[in-house]
C-alpha cells in the first residue's frame, strides 16, 4: 500500500496530490467535503495476493486536471495560497498537495 | 495626432493606425526573425488602406510578446489594452479569451474596462492557436476549407487528447492513417481546443458578455465550439486580431486614462507596469 | 508482407536462448524499435506452472512466458490500433516459433499496461506500476529501490523494497516532455531518428545552456531559433536532453532518489538520457542484461505464477 502521486508536470509547473493509502484508512471524510467532487474510494491496486482493502482516490477524469479542478480550495497561480478540503478532513494526514 | 500600435506575436504581427476620430487602418505581417522589420511590414499593409503616409505617424508603440526587442516609442502590456480599446468598442465584455499562436489568456473586466482578474497559459502548447494552424498541414486543406469542414459535421472523434498537444497530433496522424474524415478529425480538434481554454474562462467566471480575441477569434468552427461547450453566447468584434494592436495605438491618446495607471495585481499574480515610456 | 528474421544468441538471466529480430520489408517509422522474439533454450522442460504476462503500452506490447518463475518466452512488438489485435499477435510470434507450446499450456495469465482493461480473455489485470515494479526486481534483484519507467507517451518514478513491492510513485502521462514521443517529436526538428540523437546529444565539446522551455512544442521552436544562429546539431541534441533530465530528475526525486537505481522502458536505450541523469542524481543506473522494455510483463507472469498457487493451495 504505496504513497500514490495523483496529478501531473507539464511546462507551467507540477502539481501534485499525494495519498499515503497506508494510512488511510477508507473512511470517506475527502470525498464528502470536496466542492469538485474529486475523489472517490477504490480497491486497493496494489493488495495482489492479499485482499484490497478501500483506499481514498482521485477519479480519473481529474488526473490531468487538478492543476484547474481544485480551484475551488487552492489558487491554481500555485504560490500555496488555499486550503485544500481534503487534506484539512483527513483525520491520519494521508492527503498532501504540492501547491 | 496620429498614432501605431503593433502587436507582436510570435508567429504573426498586427499593426492598428488611429486618429482622434477613430481606426483608419490594419495590417498584418509574419513575425519572422526580425522583430523590427516585421512591426513595419504590418504597419506598411496597415498604412497602405488609408492615405496616411509612415512620416504622418506621431507616435508608435508596441505590445505583444516581442515588445521588448523592438525600436519603438511605447511599449505596453496586452492585457490592460485590450480592456482599454474593448471598453470603447464593446464596452459590455466582462469575460475576454484572449488566444494567440502560443499563448491564450482569459480576462476579466469590469464595466470601465480596467482588469479584475485574469488567468494565462504560455507554458505549454495544449490549447494554444498553433496547433489548429498546424492541422491545416496534417489535414492537407486550407484553414478555410478546414473551417467549413468542421462546421459541417455534429460530432467529431471523440476523446482526443485535450492536454497534450505533441500526444493529440500522434492522434491525429493516427486518425488520418485509419481513414477518419477530415471533418470529424478536425471537429473534434476544434472541441479539444475549446474544452481545454473553457477551463481558463471558468477560472476566471464566465460572465457576459463573453469575448474572443486574437487571431484565433477569425476560426468561426472554434467559437461556435466554445459557445457549445460553455453554453453560454460567445461574441466577436470586429478585427479580433487586431485589439492589441488597436488598444496600443489608443493608449496613446489617452495618456491619462485611469487604465494607463493601473498596476494589474490580482490575488498574488502582477503583471508589469501598464506602460513603459522609453525616452 | 514478408518478413525477415535476424537471429543471435542472447542470455537472460543466465538462461541462453535465440533472439530473432523481425522487420517487415516496408519501412518502418524511423521511432520504432524492432519487434523481436526470444526463445529460452529452456522452453521445452517440465514445469509445474507456465504463466504468461502481457503488457499492453500505448506504444509496445510484451509478453513474457514464465516456466517455474523462470522466463523461457519473451515478445516485444509495436502496438497497433486495436488492442486485443496487438496482444493476440504478440503471443502468437512466440508460440509460431515452439513446437508444441501454445495457449492452451498457459496455466495463469495476467495483463498489464494501459491496455490491460481491454482484455477478456486473462485471468487477471494487474497494474504496471506493480508490474514494473516486480519485473526490476526479478532483472536486477533486490537491491533496486528507485525506478524510473520511460515509455512512449509516459514517464513513471517508483519507490521499490528488497521484494519489488512498490512504495511511493509518480506517473506523469499529461505531457509529452520526458516521453519517447516528446523525444521522437523533437528528433524531428533535427531530422534524425530517435537512436540517433541520444549518441549525438553527447558528442560535444562541452555542454551548452539547457533549452528553456519544458514544452517540446516551444523546445522545438527554440531549437529551430538555435540553429538558425548557426548552433551545431549535436549541440542542440544537447540542449534539450539537458533540458529533459532537469525535468525527470525533479519527478524522481518526489518519490525521493536511493541507491541502487535503474531504468525500465524504451528510453533506458537513449544514453544521451541514461548518462546525463546518472550525472545529476549521482548514482549509476544498474546495467540490464536484458531487454528493458519486458519489465512489465515479466511482473506480470511473476505475479501470474503466485496467484496460480495460491489458487491451488
Amino acid at each position: 500500500m504505496p504513497e500514490v502521486n495523483y496529478g501531473y508536470k507539464d511546462g507551467a509547473g507540477s502539481w501534485f496530490i499525494t495519498v499515503d493509502t497506508n494510512a488511510c484508512d477508507g473512511c470517506n471524510e475527502c470525498v464528502e467535503v470536496c466542492p469538485a467532487d474529486m475523489w472517490e474510494l477504490e480497491e486497493d491496486e496494489f493488495a495482489i495476493l492479499e485482499a484490497g482493502e478501500l483506499v481514498a482516490a482521485i477519479k480519473e477524469e481529474h488526473r490531468k486536471s487538478v492543476r484547474y479542478d481544485c480551484s475551488p480550495c487552492k489558487s491554481p497561480s500555485g504560490d500555496g495560497s488555499g486550503t485544500a478540503a481534503c487534506a484539512e478532513a483527513c483525520h491520519v494526514d494521508a492527503i498532501e498537495l504540492s501547491w | 495626432m496620429i498614432a501605431a500600435g503593433i502587436d507582436i506575436g510570435s508567429d504573426y504581427t498586427q499593426a492598428a493606425i488611429v486618429d482622434d476620430d477613430g481606426l483608419l487602418g490594419i495590417g498584418e505581417a509574419r513575425t519572422g526573425f526580425d522583430l523590427n522589420k516585421a512591426g513595419e511590414r504590418a504597419i506598411a499593409d496597415a498604412l497602405s488602406q488609408d492615405g496616411v503616409s509612415r512620416g504622418d505617424i506621431d507616435v508608435l508603440v508596441a505590445t505583444g510578446e516581442g515588445r521588448k526587442s523592438v525600436d519603438v516609442d511605447k511599449r505596453v502590456t496586452s492585457y490592460t489594452v485590450i480592456g482599454l480599446v474593448l471598453n470603447q468598442e464593446w464596452p459590455s465584455a466582462r469575460s475576454v479569451l484572449m488566444m494567440g499562436a502560443k499563448n491564450a489568456a482569459a480576462l476579466k473586466l469590469s464595466e470601465t474596462g480596467m482588469i479584475l482578474d485574469f488567468d494565462e497559459n504560455d507554458r505549454c502548447a495544449a490549447g494554444v492557436g498553433r496547433f489548429l494552424s498546424d492541422l491545416t498541414r496534417f489535414l492537407d486543406m486550407s484553414l478555410d476549407e478546414v473551417i467549413q469542414a468542421t462546421r459541417e459535421v455534429d460530432e467529431g472523434v471523440e476523446e482526443l487528447n485535450t492536454q497534450c498537444a505533441v500526444f493529440a497530433e500522434s492522434e491525429v496522424i493516427s486518425l488520418i492513417h485509419e481513414n477518419v474524415s477530415p471533418a470529424r478529425i478536425s471537429r473534434g480538434v476544434h472541441d479539444a481546443i475549446a474544452e481545454r481554454n473553457s477551463a481558463l474562462l471558468r477560472r476566471i467566471g464566465i460572465e457576459e458578455d463573453v469575448l474572443v480575441v486574437g487571431g484565433v477569434g477569425r476560426n468561426v468552427a472554434f467559437i461556435e465550439a466554445l459557445e457549445d461547450i460553455i453554453e453560454t453566447p460567445v461574441h466577436v468584434p470586429d478585427h479580433p486580431a487586431h485589439v492589441a494592436a488597436h488598444g496600443a495605438a489608443l493608449s496613446a491618446l489617452f495618456d491619462d486614462a485611469e487604465q494607463l495607471q493601473q498596476d494589474i495585481e490580482v490575488g498574488s499574480k502582477q503583471t508589469e507596469r501598464f506602460s513603459d515610456s522609453i525616452k | 508482407m514478408s518478413v525477415t528474421a535476424n537471429k543471435q544468441r542472447t542470455t537472460v538471466r543466465g538462461v541462453e536462448g535465440d533472439l530473432y529480430e523481425l522487420t517487415t520489408a516496408t519501412e518502418r517509422a524511423d521511432w520504432e524499435w524492432p519487434t523481436s522474439v526470444w526463445i529460452g533454450d529452456n522452453v521445452d522442460e517440465d514445469y509445474d506452472v507456465r504463466s504468461l504476462g502481457i503488457d499492453i503500452g500505448s506504444t509496445s506490447t510484451q509478453t513474457v512466458i514464465m516456466g517455474d518463475k523462470e522466463v523461457i518466452a519473451y515478445s516485444s512488438i509495436r502496438t497497433g490500433s486495436q488492442t486485443s489485435t496487438s496482444a493476440a499477435k504478440s503471443e502468437e510470434v512466440i508460440y509460431e516459433r515452439v513446437e508444441g507450446l501454445s495457449a492452451d499450456d498457459i496455466d495463469y495469465s495476467v495483463a498489464t499496461g494501459y491496455g490491460r482493461v481491454n482484455l477478456t480473455n486473462v485471468d487477471k489485470a494487474i497494474t504496471e506500476i506493480a508490474c514494473h515494479g516486480k519485473g526490476a526486481n526479478y532483472f536486477y534483484g533486490p537491491s533496486v529501490r528507485t525506478l524510473l519507467d520511460m515509455g512512449g507517451q509516459d514517464l513513471k518514478t517508483i519507490k521499490i523494497d528488497e521484494k519489488g513491492k512498490v512504495q511511493n510513485f509518480l506517473m506523469n502521462d499529461k505531457c509529452a516532455a520526458g516521453t519517447g514521443r516528446g523525444v521522437e517529436s523533437f528528433a524531428e526538428v533535427l531530422g534524425v531518428s530517435i537512436e540517433e540523437i541520444g549518441p549525438m546529444s553527447l558528442d560535444v565539446p562541452t555542454d551548452p545552456a539547457p533549452v528553456s522551455s519544458t514544452c517540446v512544442v516551444f523546445a522545438k521552436d527554440e531549437a529551430t531559433a538555435l540553429m538558425r544562429e548557426n548552433m551545431a546539431p549535436n549541440d542542440v541534441a544537447a540542449a534539450y536532453h539537458l533540458s529533459l533530465v532537469e525535468n525527470v530528475v525533479e519527478l524522481l526525486e518526489r518519490v525521493d532518489v536511493e541507491a541502487d537505481f535503474a531504468i525500465t522502458g524504451g528510453i533506458a536505450k537513449n544514453p544521451g538520457v541514461v548518462e546525463r541523469l546518472e550525472r545529476k542524481i549521482g548514482l549509476e543506473a544498474l546495467e540490464p542484461d536484458f531487454d528493458p522494455q519486458i519489465a512489465g510483463a515479466a511482473g506480470a507472469a511473476f505475479f501470474g505464477a503466485g496467484l496460480y498457487a495460491q489458487q491451488q493451495g
